[in-house]
């Protein structure tokens, strides 16, 4: 793994290759004219080799934008290449939620689907499920009104469904408060989860050694923190 | 390098070792730093100096950061980002990882076996926290400090580097739907050695989710946790390994 750059010894001799030599000219050139540099005048100077089908389309940008450019290949690629997958939840998630609604589920709405896409523990909503299930029993014994579920949480994050009653049926299943917040980010996480692990994020008060966070703009916060994690690890490993 | 740099040290070794890391980050500091106008790599930003002025150790650092621009298709990038000096120089994003990786060799050639090095939450740790006792690395919850979002341990040699915006700045808006789509918090780097940690940590932050899969691909070795401003993380699975 090492030898895949050079050896980083302060003492061996490095060679740094021509293109950082024109690439620093040509950022020296920029600084005088900050407006000119936005745009990236050291782009395209450098034998990279073609980024066929990375993800990385924009170079030599401001981070930001590379950023937002990462971001819109994502969406697309989401769109575009991984229906089939999505397809496929959408599909587990239509069975999840007629379980869920009961006898009520030609009544599911699309959005429902969706969540339960991202969801597919969403029939675990107290609420929901029994009253679905009343309405299969006696399917005149609810009474008309809007009922929010509890907060349900899976693995996925947490999960409120609230349904709406009309004339004794369910006419309308909606969700509250689902994972994720919007349908791209819901997209976006689907993509991700068939090759990489995607949950709610946890908030932990376990003991800890040390902690690994980004200060490059915070360094009070490290100081603070890291002084004081340290001082109560000593505490207790003392 | 603005931060602070813990040296915590679980057997008994002689105050020279800490001392000549001290001295070490202490010079990292004075050549490396974009906080000081007068450091090699704030004159060379500036175009007082050039790179026939660098010694050989700065010229080994900026080779390494042109390999890793070309290995991340330029997601690292160390000209693309305004340093505090007001350069468009800034190899801070390896030099903090680089220079830790080797207080950490610094250490071990004087004995020490059982250590942890954090500089500004870039980690490198060696052996055990107590005999029969792994390291716990706590990785930041973005909006509670105090708070870890996930804990990692590990016995041997590791490193954990994450790089993150704990601020919730404005939404990115997905032009196709309208909708804005998940922003990146924080991405964790786990794996061998805190040079690449450091510097993947960075270059995934830039690439986005799609960065993790590029990590996964490219980079086996090394493990990648990300947080969403969304509350939610993704994580390649040989992250798995090091969860506890």
């Amino acid at each position: 793994m090492q030898d895949r750059w050079p050896a980083p010894t302060p003492d061996s001799s490095n060679a740094v290759d021509p293109l950082m030599q024109e690439r620093l000219a040509r950022l020296r050139r920029a600084a005088v004219a900050p407006s000119a540099r936005t745009n990236g005048p050291a782009n395209n100077n450098k034998n990279v080799k073609p980024s066929a089908g990375s993800t990385a389309t924009a170079k030599r940008r401001h981070a930001a934008k590379k950023s937002r450019v990462a971001a819109l290949a994502m969406s697309i690629s989401t769109t575009v290449g991984l229906s089939a997958y999505f397809y496929q939840l959408n599909a587990a998630a239509t069975a999840t939620a007629a379980s869920a609604a009961g006898a009520t589920a030609s009544v599911v709405t699309p959005g429902v689907v969706a969540i339960g896409a991202a969801t597919p523990g969403a029939s675990s909503s107290a609420v929901s499920a029994a009253k679905a299930e009343a309405a299969a029993a006696t399917p005149s014994g609810l009474k008309d009104g809007t009922y929010a579920g509890q907060n349900s949480n899976n693995r996925w994050g947490t999960v409120q469904v609230q349904i709406t009653v009309s004339a004794g049926a369910i006419t309308d299943v909606t969700a509250l408060r689902v994972p994720g917040g919007n349908g791209q980010s819901q997209q976006i996480n689907d993509y991700a989860a068939p090759i990489l692990r995607s949950e709610a994020l946890q908030a932990q008060s376990s003991k800890i050694d040390t902690v690994s966070g980004a200060t490059y703009t915070s360094n009070s916060y490290m100081k603070s923190l890291q002084s004081a994690i340290d001082v109560a690890r000593s505490a207790t490993a003392g | 390098m603005g931060m602070a740099v813990s040296i915590d040290v679980r057997d008994n070794i002689s105050r020279d070792a800490i001392d000549e890391v001290v001295t070490w980050l202490h010079h990292v500091n004075a050549t490396f730093s974009t906080y000081k106008i007068d450091s090699p790599i704030s004159r060379l930003g500036s175009g007082e100096l050039t790179l026939d002025d660098m010694s050989d150790e700065v010229l080994g650092v900026l080779a390494m950061c042109e390999a890793l621009n070309a290995d991340t298709n330029g997601a690292f990038d160390v000209l693309a980002v305004l340093a505090p000096n007001g350069n468009f120089l800034d190899p801070s994003g390896l030099v903090k990882g680089w220079s830790i990786e080797r207080a950490a060799e610094m250490l071990s050639a004087r004995g020490a076996t059982n250590f942890c090095i954090n500089a500004g939450g870039d980690i490198a740790i060696r052996g055990e926290a107590a005999p029969g006792q792994p390291w716990r690395v706590g990785i930041r919850h973005p909006d509670h400090a105090e708070l870890s979002a996930a804990v990692i341990t590990a016995s041997g040699r590791l490193a954990v580097a994450t790089s993150a915006t704990y601020e919730r700045g404005a939404h990115i808006i997905d032009p196709a739907s309208g909708a804005p789509i998940a922003e990146v918090a924080s991405v964790t780097i786990v794996g061998p050695d805190l040079t690449f940690a450091d510097a993947y940590a960075t270059s995934v932050f830039v690439m986005a989710v799609p960065g993790l899969t590029w990590l996964q691909d490219n980079h086996p070795d090394y493990a990648g946790f990300l947080i969403t401003h969304d509350d939610r993380a993704l994580s390649t699975p040989s992250f798995d390994q090091y969860r506890s």
